[in-house]
Order: structure tokens, then C-alpha cells, then sequence
């Protein structure tokens, strides 16, 4: 559903602007302006809903069908080279990676779930693409711009300041580029996302949650870089 | 005094001297001597510190030569070297330390290192000789938690054999030095007792950590404003600039109540109830659980997890949705608006949203995967602006665009979208109070600016802000449930009158078969009702517990308990909601609740205090 436009700007919870919040000379933490986000599921597996033919038998048989394609979520329903794809990204990725085309990111969080970002100019234009590129698979697509609070964490130190209260393993060997999940920092759900060969991190939380998260980064930034910074 | 033993000491609440004597070949004790002092250091010998290495999950062999454990098999990419495995004297250790260190690099590399040899290799010493009374004697083992070698022979001649059974009859070694100075010694008491060798009585599980560690290292971060996530709305702000006072709800802040100059909660409150019914009010109900249900099978995924039904419902309709667990007890409640054919909006209890995402999630993927439908939170997309009373309307009225407010196109229990202020919108028609009412739902980052125009555009009419307390009081005057209040995790759709609600055609559900339990379908199970003093100014105490006859005998015969029990300003009197065995059939009845002081007479009625016939929702 098209959403009008609106005149009220969007008030961010950690603030209007993407400012630079804590900066020492190894990490900083900056909270990400408006943008927009969707959350897609998707079963990749199933078969074209026009495909199936809808006689007095045919409704158990639809559903035994679609029980049997469930048990194999990889599996195309049609030919391989129609994987979908958004703005050139693979929707069948591995889980916990993550793809970025220009402001567009789309990251595989689970094997029927997505989390996708762009920028709020274009947030009507990206739902048509979405909904183009899953055309014939049945799929969910909800608007979550303000569920969700981006937060950049960028710099030399910046997997330590996360590992503060994340326990992943960060190093290049395991968190390579490319690679998206959802993870805890401190006592808040997130999702890690690490797009690029920088040492630079998108931290994706709830709304309410968002002021613990900033404040718990910025305590890790103050940890990390000692009272040097200050 | 070689050759001699401690059997005793001297002093109160401090030492002023040993007792010894000396020991004969026949292990008798023989004249005693005192020696005056006012410390005393004690050894029994040496023994490895296994505990990190045990914690890495190795395993312990028992070495005869030294009479100790040592570590054995590593589990973990761990070496122990010098005493920490048996090897006291220095010399020994510091070579074994390089040569581990050496082999960790995977170097063949030794060295040695000469010195004064250390006096190591006597056997160590469990327990001083002594001639007195064993019954009576304190010889202290465990020195953190006072333990003697007498509590231990207890645990055994009790019957207590395995060392974790010796252990935790005693607490040996479940102090913070983890039986460091102690473990042993109580192991060859045991094996002593036992006649066992003392490799056959084993070892416990030394616990972390290894040393005390402080609070501070552990607390981390956590502490002050990052104690705990304390979740917020869009409208916190706003709320705190008005004045409100604040109470926690889960993990969120909830506006409590908006006293004015001077007033105290129920004179604010009173003030707040009376200004919804009469006037309009606003409320912030941005907490509740928000659940966006997408896809072809929606309808039937609904239909299978809440009692109700939904296939029939048509798009841009209301319902409001109960939801059982298997045994058949309510689990959580809200309004549900069809949005599409294949879309439901679904709303939670605040406290319940995580836990009916999951729910959903579950049974979703376990039990049906062939259902075509997902499931997606949304409870932080939307901010919800309340807005209840006869003016509600009127006030939101200029505001909202591209839809017919009308009573005619807009009823009660209806959802339409539009924009509001020019901000999109989900414009519930609904109702937690009973009056004219709508939620107003829009995206979080515009709920402040929306608040804010609306409370403008509701000063003309006396819009009063209100909070969660007086929420509570509106819903109770017309007997409307909430969950985890009415609800306990034991209470049926029947207990509370919810009954037909169920279709009798209805397919299965969650829950549906435990209702047909032998104790779900008995007589006598506690029923919702309300409840009026015969004093209308006495408010009873919730949880109060209910009884018929106050003559009786103690222990006394309980009926059921007070759930919900207010001041009602709106009804001049107060008003409680109750849970009482066979409740529907004492109508009218006298029944007594306890009291601080004893126990007061109330009749039982309607769980309805205010506009019985419900007609003021439908304005």
C-alpha cells in the first residue's frame, strides 16, 4: 500500500540529525538518520500460487503439496535462474549474510526472514521492488522504518567496543564482510550487520530500546578508549 | 616438638594458647603441655590448585607418591605445569614451566634451572592425633564454613557416602575458596571412615570463580541508566513535561497518573475519570503488543490460536480476540482488525507481547508449516493515541482526512486508514473505557507531532491526559478484564463469562480440548462478579480473600479472592471485581471479605458498575 506523503518530519528518537556521538581516536558512535526498513518473509521453496488449480480435491492436496515444499526451504519451486533478486541482490544468500546495491542493504536474518534498508526518499519505490521481485511467491512485507534505530559504530576499535557486550566473535576470520545477524549487546536484542571490508558496523535495534543501546555503546567507547579520549 | 600433637586450645573469642603432647609409637597422648600465643598457623602439606584446570572440564588422576590429585587429561587447549600438577620443589617447577611453555610453542627446548632444594615430600596430615573425646572435639576442616572433621563422620555414619552427598550435608568446600584448604582433608576422612581408598571417593565440581572476583567486574556496564533497558514511548516526554508520575510495566515507563498542583493519586485520579466520561480524555497506549499477520491462510491461523472466529470477519472490522494455551486457561487478549482479506492486525497486552509472538511462532512452525501466513512485530511501528469520552469525535474531527467519522460509516469496533494531521494512520474505533472511543495509531516517529495536535485541538473541549491508573478504574466500572488481573494462568473463557464467545461450530483451536476437561466443565469453579460493600466508601483490598460465613470456624472455608478493587468516582461508590466459587449463581447474595481489621459484608452483583446497558460506546 502506497503511503501518502506526510508533512510532519520524522522525530528520531536519539535525535534529528545523524550527529557524531562519542569520538575518540579509534571508534566512533553515530546514530543513523531517517531511513526506511522493511521486514520480509518469504518461502523461497514454494510453488507459483497460479500454478495451482483450485477443484474440490485439489485443497488438500494444495496444502500437502505446500507441506512437502516446506520441509525443503532452499529448493526453487521454479526454474534456478528465477531466484529472486532485489536490485540485483539474491534473495536465496546464505543466512546471516548481507548485500548492499547503492543505499539499498538487504540482510538474510533466518530462512524465511529479511531485513531490508534504504533511503527514506525512496521507501515507496523499494516496497514496488520488493514486491515485483517476489512476484508469484507468497510473502510479507512490512514497514518497520520506525521500529528500527540504526546505529554506526566505525573505526579501528570498533569490534571491541560491540564485543562489550556482545559476545560474537568479530574477528575477520568470523565476521567477515558481508555478514549480518541478529546477536544480543548487553540486555537488548539487535542485528549486527557488517556490509564492507571497513571496520564498520550497523547496529539495528528497537525504538525503545534505542537509548540503551546508544548509552551502552558510548560507555564501551568510553571502556575502550580509557579517559585518555577525555 | 617433633613428634608431638595439638589437642586443644586455650582462650575465648580469641586464642591464648595450644594444648600439645606428645604422640607414642602406640598412638597414645602423652602429658600435656601449653604454649602460650595468639595466632596460629596451620598446614596439613601440599596439594595441587586442580581448580582451573578442572573448571576447563580435564579430567583428575590421583597420584599415590604425593597423595594428591593432579591434572590428567587436558579437555581444553590448557597445560599445567610446575606445582599446579605436583611439582613442589622449585627447581622442578621452574623447569617444568619452561619445558611447558617450550612445548605449547611447539619447541623441544628445555633448560635447567639449579636451586636450593624446597623441603617437600612429607605426607600430608589430615587430621592431629588426640586422645580426647572424638564426639566432642571441634578439629575445624572446612575454615569458611566451619566444618569439623565430627560433622563429617556425621554425614558418613549417616549414610551420606558419595563425596557430593558428604558434601552438601555439610557444605564442605562450597565456600568461595572451593575446598582449596579443605577438599582433602575431607576426603581422607571419608576414605578413613569408609576404609576406601581415597581416589575411590572421588572428587566434586570446583565452581568458578577461581578467586573472588568483584562485584564490579561483573556488574560491567550494567548500572545506573544502563541497568536495565527502560523502554520509553514517543510521548514519554511529553508526559513528563505535563507533570505525570511513572510506573513500570515490564521493561516500559508508563505515564501513572497526571496530578495537578497539590492533588495526590486519588484526587487526580477521581479528577481523570470523571473528565473522560463527562468531557474527553487522551491516553498513551503505545506499549501494547503489535502483531502484523500476513498471507492466504491468515484467517485460519487465527482461527486456530484465538476462540474466536475470524473467518467471516470482514475487512475494516474489529473483534476482540482470546487467546488459551493448551491447557485451556486464558494466555492474553486484544482487538484484532481485519485489515484485508490477508492481513490482520493484531494487538497484545503490553507484558504479553513477546511471549505471543512466540507462541505464534511455535506453533507456526512446528505444528502447521503447510500454513501459508508470517508473522511480523510491529508493536514499536505504531504509536497508539487514545482518545475516550463523548468529545472524542469532535475532537479529532478537523484533523483526519479521507475518512467518514460518521456513526453511520465509522461503528463501534471498526478500523479504517486515512491520514491524520497528514500522517498515516490506522484509525481504530475502540474502546477500553466505554465510552466513545478511539486508538489512534500512527507511525512512531509522528506520534508526538499527532499528540500534540490533537491535545491542541482537544483544549476547546477540556481534553484531560490521563494515565494508566485511571485506565484501570474506567475499565473495571464496565467489568472489562485484563489479563494477569482476572486472569492468573488457572481461569477459563467461562470463568469469566466469556464462554460464548465460542461458535459451537467452531473447528479446533488451542486449548479447545482442555475445555472439556472433567475440572474445566465441574460445578463450582470460580466465576467473575462484582462485588459492593455495604459501605460505599470502603474500598476492599485486592487479593482480599472471600468468605460466606464469618462464624466459621479457623481455618476458614475461602470462596475466591478479590481481583480489582477501586475508588469509582464515576459511580459516587467503590467498586471491586472478584473470582468466586459458583459466582453467577450468588447474585445478590451477601458474601465477606477480609479486611485488615477483620472482615466486611459485601453483596454480590454484575461485574458492571457504570452504563449497564453499554449505550455510551455506541455514541
Amino acid at each position: 500500500m502506497l503511503e501518502t506523503r506526510y508533512r510532519a518530519a520524522r522525530a528520531l528518537p536519539l535525535g534529528p540529525l545523524p550527529r557524531p556521538a562519542s569520538t575518540g581516536s579509534g571508534v566512533s558512535v553515530r546514530p543513523a538518520g531517517a531511513e526506511a526498513r522493511f521486514s520480509l518473509r518469504a518461502r523461497l521453496g514454494t510453488r507459483a500460487l497460479s500454478d495451482e488449480v483450485d477443484t474440490g480435491s485439489s485443497k488438500e492436496s494444495a496444502a500437502q503439496q505446500r507441506l512437502r515444499d516446506a520441509s525443503r526451504p532452499n529448493v526453487v519451486g521454479r526454474s534456478s535462474s528465477a531466484v529472486p533478486k532485489l536490485a540485483g541482490l539474491a534473495l536465496d544468500a546464505p543466512i546471516n549474510t548481507v548485500g548492499t546495491a547503492g543505499e539499498v542493504w538487504l540482510a538474510r536474518l533466518g530462512p524465511d526472514e529479511w531485513l531490508v534498508g534504504g533511503s527514506e526518499a525512496d521507501a515507496d519505490l523499494l516496497q514496488g521492488r520488493i514486491h515485483e521481485a517476489l512476484a508469484g511467491l507468497p510473502h510479507s512485507l512490512v514497514d518497520v522504518s520506525h521500529r528500527n534505530v540504526g546505529i554506526d559504530v566505525a573505526g579501528a576499535q570498533a569490534a571491541a567496543v560491540l564485543n562489550a557486550g556482545c559476545p560474537l566473535d568479530l574477528s575477520e576470520a568470523a565476521f567477515p564482510p558481508g555478514r549480518a545477524t541478529r546477536t544480543l549487546l548487553g540486555k537488548a536484542e539487535i542485528v549486527l550487520i557488517r556490509a564492507t571490508d571497513a571496520p564498520l558496523y550497523r547496529v539495528e535495534c528497537w525504538r525503545s530500546f534505542s537509548t540503551y543501546v546508544h548509552g551502552f555503546l558510548n560507555e564501551a567507547v568510553f571502556g575502550v578508549e580509557g579517559s585518555a579520549a577525555h | 616438638m617433633t613428634g608431638h600433637t595439638v589437642v586443644g586450645s586455650k582462650g575465648r573469642k580469641r586464642v591464648t594458647g595450644l594444648i600439645v603432647a606428645p604422640v607414642g609409637s602406640d598412638g597414645r597422648c602423652g602429658g600435656r603441655r601449653i604454649l602460650p600465643c595468639d595466632c596460629v598457623g596451620m598446614s596439613g602439606g601440599w596439594t595441587p590448585a586442580v581448580h582451573l584446570f578442572s573448571q576447563s572440564r580435564g579430567k583428575l588422576r590421583y597420584d599415590d607418591a604425593i597423595d594428591a590429585f593432579v591434572p590428567n587429561i587436558s579437555a581444553q587447549a590448557e597445560r599445567s605445569a610446575g606445582a599446579a600438577r605436583g611439582a613442589y620443589d622449585l627447581a622442578a617447577c621452574v623447569n617444568d614451566g619452561f619445558a611447558a611453555g617450550a612445548a605449547a610453542a611447539g619447541s623441544d627446548e628445555r633448560q635447567e634451572v639449579r636451586a636450593t632444594p624446597t623441603l617437600t615430600g612429607f605426607q600430608p596430615v589430615r587430621i592431629m592425633p588426640t586422645d580426647a573425646n572424638p564426639t566432642k572435639v571441634r578439629a575445624f576442616v572446612d575454615y569458611q564454613n566451619d566444618v569439623t572433621a565430627k560433622d563429617i563422620k556425621l554425614a558418613v555414619r549417616e549414610g551420606f557416602q558419595s563425596i557430593e552427598h558428604v558434601k552438601r550435608y555439610t557444605t564442605t568446600g562450597m565456600a568461595t575458596d572451593q575446598g582449596k584448604t579443605s577438599n582433602m582433608n575431607a576426603l581422607g576422612i571419608v576414605a578413613g571412615q569408609l576404609d576406601k581408598a581415597l581416589p575411590a571417593v572421588g572428587t566434586t565440581t570446583f565452581r568458578p570463580p577461581y578467586t573472588p572476583v568483584t562485584f564490579g567486574a561483573l556488574v560491567g556496564p550494567a548500572r545506573h541508566a544502563l541497568f536495565d533497558p527502560i523502554r520509553t514511548t514517543p510521548i514519554h516526554e511529553w508526559a513528563q513535561a505535563h507533570g505525570a508520575l511513572f510506573e513500570n510495566v515490564a521493561l516500559w515507563r508508563r505515564a501513572w497518573y497526571f496530578p495537578k498542583a497539590g492533588e495526590d493519586l486519588h484526587e487526580a485520579v477521581a479528577r481523570e475519570c470523571k473528565a473522560v466520561r463527562e468531557g474527553v480524555g487522551i491516553f498513551d497506549a503505545s506499549t501494547l503488543g503489535k502483531i502484523e499477520i500476513v498471507g492466504r491462510d491468515a484467517a485460519e491461523f487465527m482461527n486456530r490460536l484465538y476462540i474466536n472466529p475470524w473467518t467471516k470477519l470482514a475487512p475494516g472490522r474489529c473483534r476482540y480476540g482470546l487467546m488459551l494455551k493448551e491447557d485451556g486457561y486464558i494466555l492474553d487478549d486484544g482487538v484484532v482488525a481485519r485489515v484485508s482479506d490477508e492481513c490482520f492486525h493484531v494487538t497484545t497486552t503490553t507484558g504479553g507481547a513477546a511471549r505471543v509472538l512466540a507462541h505464534m511462532e511455535d506453533y507456526l512452525q512446528t505444528e502447521w508449516p503447510e500454513l501459508e501466513v508470517f508473522l511480523t512485530s510491529t508493536t514499536e511501528q505504531w504509536a497508539v493515541i487514545a482518545l475516550q469520552g463523548p468529545k472524542a469525535r469532535a475532537v479529532i474531527a478537523p484533523l483526519v482526512d479521507g475518512i467518514d467519522l460518521s456513526p453511520e460509516a465509522f461503528p463501534h469496533m471498526a478500523m479504517r486508514t486515512g491520514t491524520i494531521c497528514g500522517v498515516p494512520t490506522r484509525l481504530f474505533r475502540v474502546s477500553f473505557t466505554g465510552e466513545l472511543g478511539f486508538e489512534i495509531n500512527v507511525p512512531a516517529d509522528h506520534a508526538r507531532a499527532v499528540w500534540e495536535a490533537v491535545f491542541e485541538a482537544g483544549r476547546a473541549h477540556g481534553i484531560t491526559p490521563y494515565g494508566t491508573e485511571t485506565m484501570h478504574v474506567l475499565r473495571a466500572e464496565k467489568g472489562y478484564i485484563i489479563v494477569g488481573q482476572e486472569t492468573d494462568g488457572t481461569v477459563t473463557p467461562d470463568d469469566v463469562g466469556m464462554a460464548g464467545m465460542i461458535p459451537k461450530a467452531k473447528g479446533d483451536f488451542v486449548g479447545k480440548r482442555s475445555l472439556a476437561r472433567p475440572d474445566v466443565v465441574a460445578s463450582g469453579r470460580k466465576q467473575l462478579v462484582g462485588l459492593m460493600t455495604d459501605d460505599p466508601g470502603l474500598v476492599l483490598d485486592e487479593g482480599a480473600q472471600i468468605v460466606a460465613d464469618t462464624a466459621q470456624p479457623i481455618p476458614m472455608r475461602m470462596l475466591g479472592h478479590v481481583t480489582s478493587s477501586y475508588w469509582s468516582a464515576n459511580c459516587g461508590r467503590s467498586i471491586a471485581l472478584a473470582l468466586v466459587e459458583g459466582g453467577r449463581e450468588r447474585m445478590n447474595g451477601h458474601l465477606h471479605v477480609t479486611t485488615p481489621d477483620g472482615f466486611t459484608r459485601v453483596t454480590v452483583c454484575e461485574p458492571v458498575f457504570f452504563d449497564v446497558q453499554g449505550e455510551r460506546i455506541n455514541a
